[in-house]
Order: C-alpha cells, then sequence, then structure tokens
C-alpha cells in the first residue's frame, strides 16, 4: 500500500487555495470552518475510513504556490498530524495555465501523490507517475477545459473516480490503464528505477542468474545475441568479444545492461592460482545454513552431470553476493542446473551429498570445512592438493564459484608493486620518466591516484602500441616496459594477464626474473 | 438589517430565476462595458452570488442608456450619430476662444468647402472611421456603433470646411434613382473603404465600376482606396494585399482604358495612427495651396535646422502639410498627441482671470516645447484658430537660439496667412462655398490687402 | 535635516478581485490601465519595494484577497502580517454584492492592526467608481463612507474614491503617500517662499517615476482656479505623454521622462523641469515673457538650495 492519497487541488479565485477530490476522502484534512467557504471542501461529517493523514493548510503555499513557481515537480514532507501518524511524502506538479478564458487569466492546479514509509519504496518511480499524469490532465485542460469545467461537488465526478481508481491500481498492479473519454486514456506504469550498475571491466567474468534463453528473441540487439552463448561463468569478457568476434567496448556495454536489469552477475576469472578466502560473512551464512549447505551440495557435485551452459543459483532468499541476484526474485529457491531440470528437485537428500574419491558422502559440515579451509595465502591447486580425496567428486569450480555468488568467499587478487628501478636491461630513453613516476606514485596514497594513474597509463598504452616493434628481444623489452606500467599496485594480476594477453605464469616468472626491477607481490 | 442570505444558494453557472430579464440585461451591459479592449474578449461567466439587503447600489449602477448617453455627451460640439446633421454653430477650436474681429478672417478662411465621400461594403468601417477621427471616439467604443441607414453628412470646421458624407454600405450609387450629379459633384475626393480582414473581391469590383462610372461625369475627382483594418496583420501579410489590390484594380482599370488612373491607396487602422496619416494625405490633396505651404515649410525646416514640421488641424489631428522630408511614424505620434497634451494643460488653467495679473509682455500666439529624455525638442505654436505649427527640432544648436526660431515662426505665420488670404482674394464673395479655382497667388497685389486684414 | 532612508511598510488588502494589484502596478510599475487586464491572482502576499522621493522606501505588502489567505492572515500569521505597519490601505469594490460580509472582514482586519501596530493610518480606496452613475456616485461613497468610518475601531483614517480609468486614482495615491513623506513641512514652507519669489499661482512637486503629487502650493493668484482635481489630471496628462514618448522612442516608461517643457499662452504660461533626481516640478505663472524665462532660469539654480534645506536627495 505504498500510495496512502492522491489529492486534486486548485486554486479558486474566491476561496484561493482548496481541495477538490481526495481520496481515500477525510485523509486530507482541509479548514472546515472557512468563513466565506461555499462548503465546498471535504467536510469531516462523512465517515472517513482513514484517519486524516495531514493538514492542507500547512502545504497549501506549496502545493499552490506562486505562479513562477509552478510546472516543477515538489517533494514534500509535511509534518504528521499528530506523533501517531504515520510519516509520508508528498510529490506534486503544480501547473498554471495561462488564458483570457479564465477569471483571473489563470488557472493552477495540482495533482499529488502522498506515499507511505518513504523510506522503504521506490520514491523516483512515483515521481514519473505525477509528472506524467500532470501532463496529461494538462493537454485535457487545454484541449477541452476538462478540469475547470468541472462542477462536480467534493469527491465525486469523473475526476474523483479517476483518482480512485489510479490509486488502487497502482497499489494493486503498479499499472494502469484509465479510459477518460472516447479520446483520452490514463496509462501509467510504475517503473522500478534500479541503482547503477559498476564499472563492468574486461577481466570480469558474467554468470546469468535468469533463464535467458527464455527472453530472448531475434530482435534483439545484434551484439548481444552474439555474445549470448558465450556467457557461461568461465569465459571473461575479454574471452567473449574474442570468441563471439565483438568489439570488445561493445560487448562490455552489453554486459553492463544485463548487470542493470538483474540478467547477469560478475564474477572473476576461475584460476588454479586464484586464492579465495572466507568473507566475515561466513559464519552466519553456510555455517549455520543447512539449507545452504544443502544447495551448495546440490550445485557441486559432479554426479549431476555438469552442463554446458551455466546458470547461477536464483534463490528466493538473500545473499549478497554479485548485488543484482537478489532482485528479481520472485521465484521459489530453485536450483537449475541442465541436470535438475531432467531430475526435478525432488531430489533424495541422501543422494546429494557428494562422494569422496573413497564413496562416502560428504556431508554439510564437510562441506563448510572445506569452504573453511580456504584461506589467504593458499592457492586452489595447493588446496585441492590438501583435500584431494574429499574434492574428488565436487566441481572446484562451481564450488568456489557458489561461495563468492553467496557472499562468504571472496578472491584475493594480487598486485605487484615495483619498489625500486633498474634491472640488467636498460629500457628505452622514454621510460625514464615513466620510472620517475612510478616511484613517485608509490609515496603517495594509492587509492587517491588511481584515477590519475589510469589516464596516464592509458595514454601510455597507446603510445606503446603505436610504436613499431623490431625483434624478439624487442618484443620482450616491450612487454616488460608495458608490464611497468601496472606495477604501481592499483591493478590486479588478472587486469594485467587479461590486457596484455599472457599468462599468470609468465607474468610472475617475468616480475621475479627481475628485469624489470625490484618487485613486491601483494595479495588482498 | 437582517441578512436575506438564507436564500443565498446559488452556484457556478445557475442564475437566480427570481430576476427579471432586465435585471440580467442591465447586469450583462454592465460586463460587455468592462471588456471595451478587442483584445481581450469577455469570456467572464458571470455568476449571480447571493443577495444581500447591504446599501444596494444596483439601481445606481450604469445601465446601456448611461453608457448611450456617455458616448454622445463628451461630443456635444458635434452631431449625434444617429441624426443626419447639417450646419451648427462652429466650435470652441484652437487653444481659445478668439475676439470677434477675427470671425471675419475665420470666414474669409473656410470659403473652400470641398466635399469627401466615404464608400465602400457593408461593415468596411466608414462609421468608425468618421467617429474616431472627427468625432473623438475611442477606437475601441466604435464596436458598439449601429449600421448606418442613410447618409450621414458632417462637417468638418476647419480652416477649411469639410463635409464627409459617410455613405451606407449596402447603397447602389448608380442606380437610376440616385441623383448623382448631385452627390458627386463639387467631391474633392472619393474614398473607398476596404475591409482587408474579408473577402475584398466584391469591393474591387464595385469600386472599379464606380472609377469608371465617374471617369465619364466627373474625370478630376481623386480616388483614394484606404485598404483598412489592417491592425492585426502581419507585415508581410500587409504588403501582400497591397499589391494584390493595386494590381487588380490597376489591371481592371487598364483593360478599361484608363492607363494612369488618379487612384492612391494607403494601408489604415483606426487602432494606430495610420489613419490619421491616411487622411492628412487625402486632404493635403484637396488643398490647393499644397505646394506653395510645403515650399514654406521647407524654408523654415532649412533655415532653422529642424527635423521635421508640422501643420496640424488643432481639433482633428490631421496634418494639413508637412516638409518635404520623409514621414516618421513614431515622430508623428508624439507630435500628434503632443497637442492633445497642450490642450488638456490650456483646458484646466486657461480660465479667465479676476486679478488680472500680468508680468510683462507676451506674443499673443500659444506656444510650447518639450525636451525630452534624449534630447529631441518638440515646438507648437500656434498659427491661427484653427491650425499650428508642430517642429521637431534635435541639433542642439538650434534648441538654444529661441528667439531665432520664434522670428523665423513669425515670418512663417505671415507668410501662412498671406497664402489663404491670396486663395480668397480671388474668390466672388459669397456664403455658400462655391468651387474656387485653385491658383498659385502671386505675391504683389493681394499684400495690401492682407496687411489691412492683419491689422484689424 | 533628516537624511536618513525611511523604510515603511504599507498593506495592501481587501476582497479577492477588488483591484489591488491593478492599482499598484499601474502607479508603481508603470502599467497602463489596459494592460491590467492580463494580470493573474496574486497568489498569497507580494512584495515589492518602491522608491519615492529618493529618502522613502515603501515596502508594500501586495495580499491577496481570497478567503483562504485572508484566513491565514488573521490567524497563522497575524503577527507577521500586522506587525510594524505604518500604513493600511483597504480597498473596497464598489459592485460587490456582499457588502456586509466585506466590512466584516474589514471590521477583522482592522481588529488585527489595532493588536500589533495600533498607531497605522489606514485608508480605505473605494474602487471602481466609475461603474457607478454620475449623478449618484458623491451619495453612494458618502454612504460607503460612513460605513466604514463605523467600523474602524477609531484608528486614524481617510477613505477616497478612486478609478483606474481617470485621474482619480493618482488623488487617492498622493494622498496615502503624502502622509508618508518625511519633511513635508519644509518641502512646503520652502515652496511657498519660492511661489512668492516668483509670483506663481501655483507649484506642484512630482514623484518622477509615478508623477504622484508630492505637495502643492496654491498662492492667492491661482486660488480661482476651477478645476479642484486638476492636479491628479497633471498627473493623469503627464504620465499618458511619457508611455508615449517611451513607446516611440523604443525606451521603457521608466527611463523615458521630460527635461524641459514649456507653455505660453496668452492667459497663462506654466513649466515642468526636473528638479532633484526624484522629482519634477511643475509652476504656473502670469503671462510675461521675460518673467517667464527667468522663472526657469531661477528654478534650475534652486534645486541645490532645495536639495539642502529639505533634506530631500538629489
Amino acid at each position: 500500500m505504498s500510495i496512502k492519497a492522491i489529492f486534486y487541488s486548485k486554486f479558486d479565485p474566491h476561496e484561493g487555495p482548496k481541495i477538490v477530490h481526495q481520496v481515500p476522502e477525510g485523509c486530507i484534512l482541509t479548514s472546515g470552518d472557512n468563513a466565506a467557504s461555499n462548503g465546498d471542501g471535504p467536510t469531516t461529517t462523512t465517515p472517513s475510513p482513514s484517519s486524516p493523514l495531514l493538514s492542507f493548510s500547512t502545504i497549501s503555499r506549496f502545493v499552490i504556490p506562486r505562479q513562477s513557481l509552478c510546472g516543477n515537480l515538489m517533494t514534500l514532507t509535511p509534518p504528521p498530524l499528530t506523533p501517531n501518524t504515520p510519516p509520508t511524502l508528498v510529490l506534486s506538479y503544480p501547473l498554471c495555465l495561462t488564458s483570457a478564458h479564465y477569471p483571473r487569466n489563470e488557472f493552477i492546479f495540482n495533482f499529488a501523490l502522498v506515499l507511505s514509509d518513504p523510506a522503504t519504496i521506490d520514491v523516483t518511480s512515483y515521481k514519473s507517475v505525477v509528472k506524467k499524469l500532470a501532463h496529461l490532465m494538462r493537454s485535457l485542460e487545454e484541449q477541452s477545459y476538462f478540469l475547470s469545467d468541472d462542477t462536480a461537488p467534493a469527491n465525486s465526478g469523473k475526476i474523483y473516480s479517476l483518482c480512485e481508481m489510479l490509486m488502487e491500481d497502482l497499489n494493486d498492479y503498479c499499472e494502469c490503464m484509465v479510459p477518460i473519454d472516447e479520446l483520452n486514456t490514463l496509462n501509467i506504469k510504475l517503473f522500478p528505477t534500479l541503482p547503477n550498475p559498476v564499472g563492468v571491466k574486461p577481466w570480469y567474468v558474467p554468470l546469468f542468474t535468469v533463464r535467458i534463453e527464455t527472453m530472448v528473441d531475434e530482435n534483439w540487439d545484434l551484439t548481444m545475441l552474439r555474445i549470448l552463448p558465450y556467457i557461461n561463468g568461465v569465459n571473461s569478457v575479454t574471452r567473449i568479444a574474442a570468441l563471439a568476434d565483438a568489439d570488445i567496448k561493445l560487448t562490455k556495454k552489453c554486459v553492463k545492461h544485463l548487470l542493470y536489469y538483474g540478467c547477469v552477475l560478475l564474477l572473476d576469472i576461475f584460476s588454479f592460482n586464484a586464492i579465495y578466502a572466507p568473507t566475515a560473512d561466513f559464519a552466519n551464512m553456510i555455517a549455520k545454513d543447512v539449507d545452504m549447505q544443502k544447495e551448495c551440495a546440490r550445485y557441486v557435485n559432479t554426479a549431476f552431470a555438469p552442463g554446458a551452459q551455466e546458470e547461477a543459483i536464483i534463490d528466493g532468499g538473500g545473499g549478497a553476493g554479485g548485488g543484482a541476484a537478489d532482485r528479481r526474485t520472485s521465484q521459489g529457491g530453485l536450483m537449475t542446473t541442465a541436470a535438475s531440470l531432467t531430475l526435478g528437485d525432488d531430489r533424495e537428500d541422501d543422494e546429494i551429498w557428494p562422494l569422496t574419491a573413497k564413496g562416502e558422502p560428504i556431508d554439510g559440515v564437510a562441506i563448510v570445512q572445506l569452504f573453511a579451509s580456504l584461506r589467504q595465502g593458499l592457492t586452489v591447486r595447493e588446496w585441492y592438493a590438501q583435500n584431494a580425496n574429499m574434492l574428488a567428486n565436487i566441481d572446484m569450480r562451481r564450488f568456489v564459484t557458489f561461495g563468492v555468488i553467496k557472499g562468504f568467499l571472496y578472491r584475493v587478487h594480487r598486485y605487484a608493486i615495483r619498489t625500486r628501478k633498474g634491472g640488467p636491461h636498460a629500457l628505452h630513453g622514454q621510460y625514464v620518466d615513466a620510472d620517475a613516476e612510478h616511484v613517485d606514485y608509490l609515496s603517495r596514497s594509492m587509492s587517491s591516484e588511481r584515477d590519475l594513474a589510469e589516464d596516464s597509463l592509458r595514454s601510455r598504452k597507446k603510445q606503446a602500441r603505436d610504436r613499431p616493434g623490431a625483434g624478439k628481444s624487442h618484443d620482450s623489452n616491450l612487454l616488460n616496459s608495458k608490464i611497468v606500467e601496472y606495477l604501481d599496485g592499483t591493478h590486479c594480476f588478472d587486469e594485467i594477464c587479461t590486457d596484455l594477453e599472457i599468462s599468470e605464469k609468465e607474468l610472475i616468472d617475468r616480475l621475479k626474473s627481475r628485469e624489470i626491477g625490484e618487485v613486491t607481490i601483494i595479495c588482498r | 438589517m437582517e441578512h436575506k442570505d438564507a436564500d443565498a444558494a446559488s452556484t457556478a453557472g445557475d442564475s437566480c430565476t427570481t430576476d427579471s430579464l432586465e435585471e440580467r440585461l442591465k447586469v450583462a451591459s454592465l460586463n460587455a462595458e468592462r471588456n471595451r479592449d478587442t483584445q481581450f474578449p469577455a469570456v467572464f461567466d458571470y455568476v449571480e452570488p447571493p443577495k444581500t439587503n447591504a446599501a444596494d447600489i444596483r439601481p445606481y449602477l450604469k445601465t446601456p442608456e448611461d453608457e448611450e448617453r456617455a458616448l454622445t455627451a463628451d461630443y456635444s460640439n458635434r452631431p449625434s450619430l444617429s441624426q443626419s446633421s447639417s450646419s451648427h454653430a462652429p466650435p470652441t477650436s484652437g487653444f481659445f476662444e478668439h475676439s470677434p474681429s477675427d470671425a471675419m478672417m475665420d470666414r474669409k478662411l473656410r470659403q473652400n468647402k470641398p466635399r469627401l465621400l466615404l464608400m465602400g461594403q457593408r461593415r468596411s468601417g466608414k462609421s468608425s472611421i468618421t467617429s474616431v477621427v472627427f468625432h473623438k471616439m475611442p477606437p475601441q467604443e466604435t464596436l458598439f456603433l449601429e449600421s448606418t441607414t442613410q447618409i450621414q453628412k458632417d462637417s468638418m470646421r476647419s480652416f477649411m470646411d469639410f463635409q464627409v458624407w459617410d455613405f451606407p454600405g449596402q447603397l447602389d450609387y448608380f442606380d437610376p434613382t440616385f441623383d448623382t450629379t448631385e452627390i458627386f459633384s463639387e467631391i474633392g475626393a472619393l474614398v473607398w473603404v476596404i475591409d482587408a480582414q474579408d473577402d475584398y473581391s466584391d469591393s474591387l469590383n464595385r469600386l472599379t465600376t464606380t472609377i469608371l462610372n465617374l471617369q465619364t461625369t466627373f474625370p478630376h475627382i481623386n480616388v483614394e482606396v484606404f485598404i483598412h483594418k489592417i491592425d492585426s496583420l502581419n507585415e508581410e501579410f500587409r504588403s501582400d494585399i497591397y499589391q494584390d489590390i493595386v494590381q487588380r484594380v490597376g489591371d481592371e482599370l487598364s483593360d478599361a482604358g484608363y492607363i494612369n488612373p488618379n487612384v492612391s491607396y494607403h494601408l489604415t487602422s483606426i487602432y494606430d495612427y495610420s489613419i490619421f496619416e491616411a487622411f492628412s494625405k487625402v486632404i493635403q490633396k484637396l488643398i490647393p495651396q499644397l505646394d506653395t505651404l510645403e515650399n514654406l515649410l521647407n524654408i523654415l525646416v532649412n533655415s532653422c535646422g529642424m527635423a521635421k514640421a508640422y501643420l496640424f488641424d488643432i481639433w482633428s489631428k490631421i496634418y494639413v502639410a508637412s516638409d518635404t522630408r520623409p514621414i516618421d511614424m513614431e515622430v508623428y505620434e508624439m507630435c500628434s498627441d503632443y497637442i492633445d497634451v497642450i490642450v488638456d494643460i490650456t483646458d484646466i488653467y486657461g480660465y479667465d482671470r479676476t486679478h488680472g495679473k500680468v508680468l510683462g509682455e507676451q506674443m499673443q500666439e500659444a506656444e510650447s516645447s518639450v525636451t525630452i529624455h534624449d534630447g529631441t525638442m518638440i515646438y507648437l505654436k500656434e498659427m491661427n484658430q484653427y491650425l499650428c505649427l508642430v517642429t521637431v527640432i534635435k541639433n542642439d544648436e538650434a534648441k538654444d537660439k529661441k528667439g531665432l526660431i520664434d522670428y523665423n515662426c513669425h515670418i512663417f505665420q505671415d507668410a501662412l496667412n498671406a497664402v489663404f488670404a491670396r486663395a480668397w482674394e480671388k474668390d466672388k464673395p459669397s456664403e455658400d462655398g462655391e468651387e474656387e479655382e485653385g491658383q498659385k497667388p502671386g505675391k504683389t497685389p493681394a499684400q495690401g490687402q492682407l496687411e489691412a486684414q492683419l491689422e484689424n | 535635516m533628516d537624511t536618513r532612508k525611511r523604510k515603511k511598510k504599507v498593506l495592501l488588502m481587501g476582497k479577492s478581485g477588488s483591484g489591488k494589484s491593478s492599482m499598484r502596478s499601474i502607479i508603481f510599475s508603470n502599467y497602463v490601465a489596459k494592460d491590467v487586464r492580463r494580470l493573474g491572482a496574486t497568489i498569497d502576499v507580494e512584495h515589492s519595494h518602491a522608491k519615492f522621493m529618493g529618502n522613502l522606501t515603501l515596502n508594500l505588502w501586495d495580499c491577496g484577497g481570497q478567503d483562504a489567505f485572508m484566513d491565514s492572515y488573521l490567524n497563522a500569521q497575524r503577527e507577521n502580517v500586522f506587525s510594524d505597519a505604518q500604513v493600511l490601505i483597504y480597498v473596497f469594490d464598489i459592485e460587490s454584492r456582499s457588502v456586509d460580509q466585506d466590512l466584516e472582514t474589514y471590521s477583522q482586519v482592522i481588529k488585527a492592526l489595532k493588536e500589533y501596530s495600533p498607531t497605522a493610518h489606514v485608508f480605505c480606496l473605494i474602487h471602481k467608481m466609475d461603474l457607478v452613475q454620475t449623478e449618484h456616485r458623491e451619495r453612494i461613497y458618502e454612504e460607503r463612507c460612513k460605513l466604514i468610518a463605523a467600523r474602524s475601531e477609531g484608528l486614524s483614517l481617510e477613505t477616497f474614491a478612486s478609478s483606474i480609468w481617470d485621474q482619480t486614482l493618482y488623488k487617492a495615491w498622493a494622498g496615502i503617500v503624502h502622509k508618508m513623506i518625511p519633511n513635508l513641512v519644509v518641502i512646503e514652507r520652502f515652496l511657498q517662499a519660492f511661489a512668492k519669489q516668483l509670483s506663481a499661482e501655483e507649484i506642484v512637486l512630482f514623484e518622477r517615476s509615478t508623477f504622484l503629487t508630492v505637495t502643492n502650493v496654491v498662492t492667492e493668484y491661482g486660488e480661482d482656479n476651477p478645476h479642484p482635481d486638476r492636479h491628479e489630471r497633471i498627473s493623469n496628462i503627464f504620465k499618458t505623454y511619457k508611455h508615449t514618448v517611451a513607446r516611440n522612442t523604443r525606451t521603457t516608461a521608466a527611463s523615458a521622462g521630460f527635461i524641459l517643457f514649456k507653455v505660453q499662452t496668452q492667459r497663462f504660461n506654466c513649466f515642468l523641469a526636473r528638479f532633484t533626481d526624484n522629482t519634477y516640478i511643475y509652476v504656473v505663472i502670469p503671462p510675461g515673457e521675460a518673467a517667464f524665462n527667468c522663472a526657469v532660469l531661477n528654478t534650475l539654480m534652486a534645486r541645490d538650495a532645495f536639495a539642502k534645506k529639505t533634506g530631500v536627495e538629489g
């Protein structure tokens, strides 16, 4: 019940600002003892279902403002009538129409929405409702004097029923279609406004949270259609672009759109050199939640035919992982691997637990233990080595992914900082300046200079690309010099590898070889 | 006093049925009266509010009859429009009543009586024009003028006597029952009014028919075409219509064999000064001494460093002559309104003093000047009972040399009088104002007579 | 010698649609009577400042007259509206049908005013008099004045009849402003002496932009003038011509003006000249060319003396 009330008010040439109709009756207090009133305003004698929410006289100067303030959306937070009345938010759009047809040459009116619990609802979508309603009413008035000809007594007549229907439909169905007369209809829908998505970096890995094939049709954007098959939770954005033969910028944009609408969530590149560790939420989530453990079991058990097309878990509950996953949450908890589609989710509890190499089932506690054994400094490879027995029938990528999506695991990225310049190979003279700047970067706070670094990095990348290479050693030097630019501690290895298209191994080799100077590697 | 508001239940849109029709008509006319300005039509829904019993002044509010009376009251010196007029006593014109010795001059000056005929289709605006120009009616009130049913003859008393005959629009002048000789003899100009906002093809046809008919009998008549009601048209449209009319009439006439007909065209409207401007031009053509006057004005302007000079008729504010420099409407309006200012001030302060205090010598004629914020000076000097000279001086040096300007204006005044003296000197001394031949005055023979006259 | 700037709070109240904003626009904003048709209703209070004579600032509160607003002024905003007011201008619409109701509202306003500004001057304008038949105007005006006086609870009251279509508007507002001008006595004394020196019939001082009469002095020579309303008429005449000049020189009405205006006739001479920065002086003297020219010169030279003696800022 987000909309508590809708009211229509206007400036009367004799009475001044007054409420003409309000839905539901009596929720806005007008001064019933107005001396010169003709008894037009809603009176408190009619039994009203709702108690008054606010008083019109306190807000009248904003609801019917001076002519110069009209034509703007106004949001008001009126003081509550009594300490017990809930807080409300009034959205209004006063309009002033000028024409010699009106007495006093102007017609000022306002259709306003009163919302409850402003903190909990999406105010922006209601703002657009108010605007649209205001513009429609304005056109109606200009065409046929629809509003100024309304002589119906308070809370009756066409306008009143319009407000009534609008409020009910919006509250119940979030959309409404009300015919006004044979020519005009009011069509309003509440579009939820979503927050802007984070930037999509080329080394992020998108994973679907919805069954995208049910939504796609051939009218979708071409790039989007091309990249969709490659989004599987394994390919990074760069790789998707390469596989789909699409422009990387467009690919990024498509993924961003999918992210905005909550169709994908972003993960990192899975590699055995990656390090994961539990987050602070670990204790509250899977450690306690048996259902989540079961869900995990179902998800990671390799016995359930790992499919090529992967989808993330669509669940009906919380989980803070990824951000976008929790919004489209009208379905019940449903895990959808390719296997469970065929098998249904009426799996017996016993059968879900994956088996160890020796054939014993791994129960929830063991799963939790496995998760807990991930820590800083332990790569997945090492972790596997330690737990090879338990992980015999567990899909490691899914295991780790489950944790990241749910939010109780996080990926530990590696960064490298160059602490001292120099090295056996002299770098190109052009980069001497770069060295100096890099050293400078070290002394400044990393985060604040990040943007600066990125920009200069981009421009230098361009320079580097333009320079023609000659010879393998030259290439090698070139590569080193390119690597150097990333060594300010703000670029994770994933990024470096993705951008320069080298493997992590090679990167680490080069760094360790001291060709580029003294380098410190940080994990965080 | 008790409140009678028990019945005060009327709401918007309903009218009290207890009111008689009369009451409601009175009230309706009150509203109509409010909305004199055509740009803001009355769209009040007049609501009958509840009756009260307090000192009700309903009976004392203005009624339509009052309005009529008010409209005609100001023009007490002029015949009301619902009666046809004949000659009447001359009004107080000029700035003061002049002494009896001027009366003879007056009579002499008014020997010419050219006639102006206003013709055109119905509702083209002929009566409105006469009301605004010759009867000082505010243009908005011409909405209430009724249709003209008979030929209205107005006399305009000025240095020349004009008769303006306003014809009903639906008359067919060439109907055999009309005595065309009586109408068209002795006319100086025929003014044909065309409504530019309407379809004017019919009007043009009748115009050309009229011209052609007149060419045979009265070829010397000036035909002036007023393209009227142009106030609501934009610039482009105006020139389009102008071109169109000029061409069509020209074509028609040349088809009939008149290559260069004596027809001129003017764009006019009663809501601004264009109608006065147009009338000035029309009347100038009827003045035989126009060239002389223009010459005199030119000499005056050149010698005094003036920007412009007009010879205005005080009452009607039509200018009789001006120097030959181009006319600037803005300057013209300021001069025209300036005359009103002087007339109003003179009206307030021009009463007969009992104390008879005089501080010194001063010339007889009234004169006035105003310097406005941008330095322009408007200088007005009364010439005679009917005419005044209004000049615009922008030249800084000229403004300082008032004495010289005064002197020059005096000379001009003398010359002006000489010119008019000349005119009637040649006449047969008759009171009926028969036609006189317009002649350029020679200098010598009349001088002596003129001086004799002026000495009186 | 008081050269301080004076600020006076002036309340302009009356029933809705009675003509308050129209009058204000004509007097202070150089509107022409025809233009006021286009004005919209005043929402709540419109504040404006009008400078008068250089050392007097009127803080005008143009209050919307609708019921809801009046209710608010008399209750919620009572103190804010009615305190510190020097002048209340209350406008009565002569063709209103709810006379008793109007008087009742007026009475309430007076009560509120008395509460917070008991020394305020009250001016009542009986407006739209042009709608009443001429022969009945006087009587109806008198009757209405009596009714109003009875409700004014002893506050200092002055009434005027007015209409935007003629000069009575100027008379009413000149009368109102007259009361507020500082150093009025000094100014009048100066003008008296000056008139005597010039042997003038009368001297009038006009405010520059509104052309309201600040004050006037009439000597024995000018007493016989048969037109008692001449000063308003002069205001009207000059203001109208100022509009014509503004229109035709393509400047605003506020910046257009006259530097010097002279009329010389057989019966009288008069001239209007810029006196101080904010005033025009208008002098009528008996005929005589030489004396007239002297008078003009003397007046222009008297400016400084005037400014010094009366404190009217030049």
